[in-house]
C-alpha cells in the first residue's frame, strides 16, 4: 500500500508526462491542418502566422489589448475573403517575460513552423523574441514596442510599422516648441521644462531620447528626474517639482504612477500650466476614470486615439468604428484603449497591404514586399505613411514615415490636437 | 580522504549523464534544446544556492544579486574592453564571491529570519543600483551583446554548444556538492546545521566554514549569470536580478530535496518543464491559471513532502529495484 | 523652509500607511515566529473587496473598513487553520514557501478574475487637503495616520490588560512555559494570525481612496512592512510604528533632497545597518536564544 507521499509523487510525475504528451501532441495537430486541406480545390491552404504577446503576468493589461486589435484585423480580413482566398490563422503564444518570449518564439518557429510572427507590445519581450526570429530568418512584425534597439541592430527580418521612442520624443518636443510656447505667450528660450520618468525600459528610453534631442530646440530641459514605477508614494517628487515651478511637465509614466503623480499633485497643490504625458500612462482609460475632471487639459503623446473623417480616408474611419464596435461587444461595452487600435493598424497594414504583394508568403517574400512599400501620409489607421529603412541602414526595418500623435483630455475624451493631419480640435492651454 | 573511483564510475548518475549527452546530440528541435538549456541552468543555480542554503542552513533570498553581478561584470568587460567572456566569467564570479563573503561576514550573526530578510533587502538594493546607475548599466534599457560567433567569444550558432556548456556547469556544481559533502567542509556545515553549539564546543570554526560556503555559492551562481548573458545576447535588471529568481533558486532545491547533491536536479527537471507546459496549455486562454496551479503544487509538496520529491523518488526507485532483486534471488 | 516642513509632514503621514500594514505583521512574526510572505496579498484582497463594495453598492470605503475587520478576522482564522498550522512543526523554510505559494495563488487569482487593470475609486474627499499655516495635510492620509495611532494604542491595551492579550504575550515570551501554564497555544496562534490579517485588511480599506488596486500591489507594501517590523523589533508594536514613521520620513526626505529613484535603496540600506548594530531591532528584546 502506497504512502501519501509516494502517491503524490506518482501523481506529479503523471502530470508531467501528460504535459509532455500534450506538448508533443500539439505539434502533430497543426501539421495535419496544413496537409489536409490541399485535397479540396475550393478551400486553399490557410496562412499560418504566429503571434507573441504578454497575455498573462504584469504586462498583460496592454498586451491583451494589442492582441485583441491584431485579432480583429485578422477576422475582418478573413470576412473579406482572406488573402487571395486563403484564410489567415493565428498560432498564438503567451510571453509574460523575456525568457518566455525567447522560448515561445522558438516553439512557434521550430514546432509550428511559422514564417511570420506578429508581436509583442512590450519592448523587452520584443528584443528577446525578435532576436530569435532573426537568427532563424523568420519575418518579425513589431506592432507596438517602441524601444530604439528593436530596429537598431541592423537586423534584416525585423520590421516595425509604428514609431520608435526616438520619434515619439521628437513629437513631444515639436509640440512644446510649436504649440505650447506660443499658446503660453512665452519665448521658447524662457520656457521652464522638466522631465520626469519611471525607471523601467519604457521611461528610460523615452527620457534618453528627449534628453538627447532637446538641444535641437530653442528651449532647455531644467531637470530630468527618474522614479520607480512601483513607488507607493511620490510626495517627495511632487514637492521638489513644486519648488522648481516649471511651465511644462513632460512625463514618461505608466498608468499607476501617472495616476499617483496626478493625485499627489492635486493633494499638494502642484499644478503646472502644461503636462504632457504619454499614451502608456496619462492617455489611458484607467487614468481618466481615476482622475475624472482633474484629467482635463492633460496632454498625452503616442498612439492615435481616434480617427477624424474630415482629414483621413473614409475607409479608415469605418474601420476605426468597426474595431470599436467589436471590442465593446466582446467586453461588455468597455472602451478600447489606444493599444487596440495600434495593434489593429499594424496587423491591418501587414495583412491588407504587405501580404497580398508578396510573391510567396514566406519570410523572404514578405520581407521583399515590405521593403517595396512606399505609401504617403494617411495610408494607415494611425495616420502616417509607410517607408521602411533598407537592410543596409542603421535603423533597418523601421518605418521612417511613422510619427506619434499628441492628444488632450477634453470633456472626458482623448482628442487628437497635433500634428495637423490628425488634429480634430485645438489644444486648450491656459496661462 | 580518498574517493573510491570504482564506486563512482559504477554508480548511476554517471550512466545517466553519459546517456544524457548522447541524447542531446541527437535532438535537433531548437525548442526542446532551449528547454533543456533552461532546466540545466536551473539545476546549477539551485545547486549553487544550496551550498549555503541547504548545507549551511543560511536561507538566502537574495541570490539573484550574484547571478546579476556575474552577468553584468562579464558583459560590461566584453562590450567595453573586448575581454573574452570566458575570462570575464571568472572575474565576475570572483567579484561575486567577494561580495558574498562581505555580505555573509556582516550578516551571518543575524538569526534565521533576520538573515533571510537582510538578503532579500540586499537583492533589492542591487536591483535598484543596476536600474539607477544608467551610465554604467544603461539602466532598464539593458545591454545588447555583440552578435559575433566564435569559441573565444562564448557565442555559438547552434544551441548544442550552449547545452553542453551549461551541462558542464551543472555537473561541476553537483560534483562539487557531492565531494564537499564527504569532506571536511561538508562535515563542518552539517555539524553547524544540526547543532551549532555542540560543533563549536568540539573546536569546529563554524563561522569560517559558513563563510567559505557562502563565497563558493556566490561564485558558482555568478557563472550562471555569464552563461545566461551569452545565450540570450541581452541583459537587463528585470531578467537577471528580479526577486522571482531569488525565490526560484531555493524553491527548486526544496522541491527536489534540500541538502542532497541531486536535489536540485530533481527539482529543476520537475518544475521547469512543468511550468513551461502549463503555460503552453493554459497561458493564452486563462491568464494566470498556470501560476495558480504552480502555487498549489508548491503548497501541496511542501505540506506533504517537506523533504522534497527527490528522496521520495529515490526511495521508491530503490524499493522497486530492491524488490526485483529479491524476487530473482528467491526463485534462483 | 516651508517646503521642508511640508516634506517632513508628508513623510510622517505616509509612514502611517506602513504602520497600519506592519502592526499586524509584527504581531504575527513576534508571537508565531513565522514570516508571512502573503501579508501583502491580504492587503490586495482587502483593497479589491473595498473597491467592489464601492463600485457595486456604493459603499463608502470608511464604512467598508468596518465590515472588513470581522470579515478578515475570519479569513485569517481560515488561513491559519488550513495553511499555517501544518507548517509550524516543520523546518522554517516550509512556512516561508507555503506563504509564498499562497501569495502566488492570490495574485494570479486576482489577475484571472479581475484582469491586470489598475482600478481606483473616486470619492469626493480623496484629494481634499486641509490647509494649516500653508501646510497641506491630505484628509485620507490623516485618517490613516490617526487610525494607525489609535490601533497601536488599542492593541497595546488589549495585550496588556485583557486576558487574551496577556495569553498572547506569554506565548510570545515562552511557548513551552505558556503551555505548562494551561494556555491553549493553538488558539492563541489562531487568534493572533486572525488579528494580524484583520489589521492589514483595515489598512487596505483605508488605503483605497488614495491608491489603486491591481494584482501585484501587495509586494511593495509588504517589503517595507518587513523592513519596519524587523527594524522596530519583532513583536514590538511601538517599534513597528516608530520604524514605519522613520521609513516614511527617510523616503520623503531622500526623495526630495537626493533622488526619488534611490530612496528605496536608501531605506533598505538603513535597514541592513540597523540589523548590524542592533540585530534585534530598535526595540526588540532577546526573547529567543540564537
Amino acid at each position: 500500500m502506497m504512502s501519501n507521499q509516494r502517491l503524490l509523487a506518482v501523481l506529479l510525475m503523471a502530470m508531467l508526462l501528460v504535459g509532455v504528451v500534450a506538448g508533443c501532441g500539439g505539434t502533430q495537430e497543426s501539421a495535419g491542418d496544413t496537409q489536409g486541406s490541399s485535397q479540396d480545390q475550393q478551400v486553399k491552404d490557410p496562412i499560418i502566422i504566429g503571434t507573441i504577446f504578454p497575455l498573462s503576468g504584469p504586462l498583460a493589461l496592454n498586451g491583451k489589448d494589442t492582441f485583441d486589435g491584431v485579432e480583429i484585423a485578422r477576422q475582418i480580413i478573413n470576412e473579406r475573403g482572406g488573402i487571395e482566398g486563403r484564410e489567415v490563422k493565428f498560432v498564438s503564444a503567451d510571453a509574460p517575460d523575456p525568457t518566455a518570449a525567447t522560448q515561445e518564439a522558438d516553439r512557434l518557429i521550430q514546432e509550428k513552423k511559422v514564417q511570420i510572427i506578429i508581436g509583442t507590445q512590450s519592448s523587452s519581450l520584443s528584443l528577446a523574441a525578435s532576436a530569435v526570429a532573426e537568427r532563424n530568418k523568420v519575418f518579425y512584425w513589431e506592432v507596438e514596442g517602441i524601444a530604439d534597439g528593436i530596429t537598431g541592430r541592423g537586423f534584416k527580418y525585423i520590421f516595425r510599422p509604428t514609431f520608435s521612442a526616438q520619434m515619439m520624443a521628437t513629437q513631444m518636443l515639436n509640440f512644446v516648441e510649436k504649440v505650447v510656447a506660443p499658446e503660453l505667450g512665452k519665448d521658447p528660450k524662457d520656457l521652464k521644462v522638466i522631465l520626469v520618468h519611471e525607471d523601467s525600459g519604457f521611461g528610460t528610453s523615452t527620457a534618453k531620447n528627449i534628453e538627447a534631442q532637446v538641444s535641437n530646440y530653442s528651449f532647455q530641459l531644467m531637470d530630468s528626474q527618474s522614479y520607480s514605477a512601483k513607488s507607493a508614494e511620490l510626495s517627495s517628487l511632487v514637492l521638489s517639482l513644486k519648488a522648481k515651478n516649471p511651465d511644462v511637465l513632460l512625463a514618461a509614466s505608466y498608468v499607476n504612477d501617472a495616476i499617483l503623480l496626478a493625485r499627489t499633485s492635486k493633494e499638494l497643490g502642484f499644478k503646472p500650466p502644461v503636462t504632457i504625458g504619454t499614451t502608456a500612462g496619462h492617455g489611458t482609460p484607467d487614468f481618466v476614470k481615476a482622475l475624472g475632471e482633474d484629467a482635463a487639459g492633460i496632454f498625452a503623446a503616442g498612439i492615435l486615439s481616434s480617427v477624424s473623417p474630415a482629414k483621413m480616408k473614409p475607409e479608415f474611419k469605418a474601420l476605426f468604428d468597426e474595431v470599436t464596435k467589436r471590442y465593446k461587444e466582446k467586453y461588455n461595452g468597455k472602451e478600447p484603449s489606444v493599444n487596440v487600435y495600434n495593434g489593429f493598424s499594424g496587423a491591418w497594414l501587414l495583412l491588407h497591404d504587405v501580404l497580398p504583394r508578396a510573391q510567396n508568403i514566406d519570410a523572404e517574400g514578405v520581407r521583399e514586399a515590405a521593403l517595396e512599400l512606399d505609401l504617403p501620409e494617411g495610408s494607415t489607421l494611425m495616420g502616417y505613411g509607410v517607408k521602411f529603412a533598407g537592410p543596409d541602414q542603421e535603423n533597418a526595418g523601421q518605418n521612417t514615415s511613422a510619427f506619434a500623435a499628441v492628444m488632450q483630455w477634453q470633456d472626458g475624451k482623448l482628442v487628437p490636437v497635433f500634428p495637423d493631419i490628425l488634429a480634430q480640435k485645438n489644444p486648450v492651454i491656459q496661462e | 580522504m580518498k574517493l573510491d573511483k570504482g564506486k563512482i564510475i559504477n554508480s548511476w548518475p554517471f550512466v545517466i549523464a553519459i546517456l544524457g549527452i548522447l541524447a542531446i546530440s541527437k535532438i535537433e528541435n531548437q525548442y526542446y534544446l532551449g528547454m533543456i538549456f533552461n532546466t540545466l541552468l536551473w539545476v546549477a543555480i539551485a545547486g549553487s544556492w544550496q551550498i549555503v542554503g541547504g548545507y549551511a542552513g543560511e536561507f538566502s533570498l537574495g541570490h539573484a544579486a550574484f547571478f546579476g553581478i556575474g552577468a553584468y561584470t562579464s558583459t560590461l568587460l566584453y562590450i567595453h574592453f573586448s575581454v573574452s567572456p570566458w575570462i570575464g566569467m571568472f572575474i565576475g564570479a570572483a567579484f561575486a564571491g567577494i561580495i558574498g563573503f562581505l555580505l555573509s561576514w556582516t550578516c551571518f550573526r543575524l538569526r534565521g529570519h533576520f538573515f533571510t530578510l537582510a538578503t532579500l533587502a540586499f537583492g533589492q538594493v542591487v536591483l535598484i543600483i543596476a536600474t539607477s546607475w544608467r551610465s554604467l548599466t544603461s539602466g532598464s534599457e539593458g545591454l545588447l551583446l555583440p552578435i559575433k560567433m566564435g569559441f573565444w567569444q562564448m557565442s555559438f550558432e547552434s544551441k548544442h554548444a550552449y547545452v553542453y556548456l551549461v551541462l558542464i556547469y551543472a555537473i561541476s556544481v553537483i560534483l562539487f556538492t557531492y565531494v564537499m559533502e564527504r569532506r571536511r567542509l561538508g562535515y563542518y556545515l552539517i555539524a553547524y546545521r544540526e547543532n551549532d553549539e555542540a560543533a563549536r564546543s568540539l573546536g569546529v570554526n563554524t563561522f569560517r566554514a559558513r563563510l567559505t560556503a557562502s563565497t563558493i555559492s556566490a561564485f558558482f551562481t555568478a557563472i550562471g549569470g555569464t552563461i545566461y548573458a551569452q545565450y540570450t545576447f541581452f541583459i537587463e535588471p528585470e531578467s537577471v536580478l528580479p526577486v522571482t529568481l531569488s525565490i526560484q533558486a531555493p524553491l527548486v532545491s526544496i522541491v527536489g530535496g534540500l541538502g542532497t547533491p541531486f536535489g536540485p536536479l530533481f527539482g529543476a527537471v520537475l518544475i521547469l518543464p512543468l511550468s513551461q507546459f502549463l503555460r503552453g496549455i493554459f497561458g493564452s486562454s486563462f491568464n494566470g491559471l498556470h501560476l495558480i496551479i504552480y502555487g498549489l503544487i508548491l503548497i501541496v509538496v511542501l505540506l506533504l513532502m517537506p523533504s522534497g520529491l527527490g528522496p521520495v523518488i529515490l526511495k521508491g526507485w530503490r524499493k522497486i529495484t530492491g524488490a526485483q532483486v529479491k524476487k530473482i534471488n528467491a526463485s534462483g | 523652509m516651508d517646503i521642508l516642513v511640508q516634506v517632513v509632514i508628508s513623510g510622517i503621514l505616509f509612514g502611517g500607511i506602513y504602520a497600519l500594514v506592519s502592526i499586524g505583521l509584527t504581531l504575527i512574526m513576534g508571537v508565531m515566529d513565522i514570516v508571512n510572505f502573503a501579508h501583502g496579498e491580504y492587503l490586495m484582497v482587502a483593497l479589491y473587496t473595498t473597491y467592489f463594495l464601492n463600485q457595486l453598492w456604493n459603499v463608502d470605503p470608511y464604512v467598508a473598513a468596518i465590515a472588513v475587520i470581522p470579515l478578515f478576522f475570519l479569513f485569517g482564522l481560515l488561513s491559519e487553520r488550513v495553511l499555517i498550522r501544518p507548517t509550524l512543526d516543520k523546518p522554517a523554510f516550509v512556512h516561508v514557501f507555503v506563504t509564498l505559494g499562497l501569495s502566488i495563488i492570490l495574485q494570479n487569482l486576482a489577475l484571472l478574475m479581475f484582469s491586470g487593470n489598475f482600478r481606483s475609486i473616486s470619492v469626493p474627499y480623496a484629494q481634499y487637503s486641509y490647509e494649516i499655516f500653508d501646510i497641506l495635510i491630505n484628509y485620507p492620509r490623516l485618517v490613516i495616520f490617526i487610525v494607525g495611532i489609535l490601533v497601536a494604542i488599542g492593541l497595546h491595551f488589549f495585550l496588556h490588560y485583557t486576558w487574551v492579550g496577556k495569553a498572547i504575550r506569554a506565548t510570545a515570551q515562552n511557548k513551552n512555559a505558556a503551555l505548562l501554564m494551561g494556555i491553549n497555544v493553538q488558539k492563541v496562534y489562531a487568534i493572533t494570525f486572525a488579528i494580524g490579517v484583520s489589521l492589514v485588511g483595515l489598512g487596505g480599506s483605508l488605503l483605497m481612496p488614495i491608491y489603486s488596486v491591481y494584482p501585484t500591489v501587495g509586494f511593495q507594501f509588504v517589503l517595507v512592512a518587513f523592513v519596519a517590523v524587523v527594524m522596530g523589533g519583532l513583536g514590538s508594536i511601538k517599534g513597528a510604528v516608530i520604524a514605519s514613521f522613520l521609513i516614511g520620513l527617510v523616503e520623503t526626505l531622500s526623495g526630495f533632497f537626493i533622488d526619488p529613484s534611490v530612496k528605496q535603496a536608501l531605506y533598505f540600506t538603513v535597514f541592513i545597518m540597523v540589523l548590524l548594530f542592533r540585530p534585534y531591532g530598535l526595540f526588540g528584546k532577546k526573547t529567543k536564544v540564537a
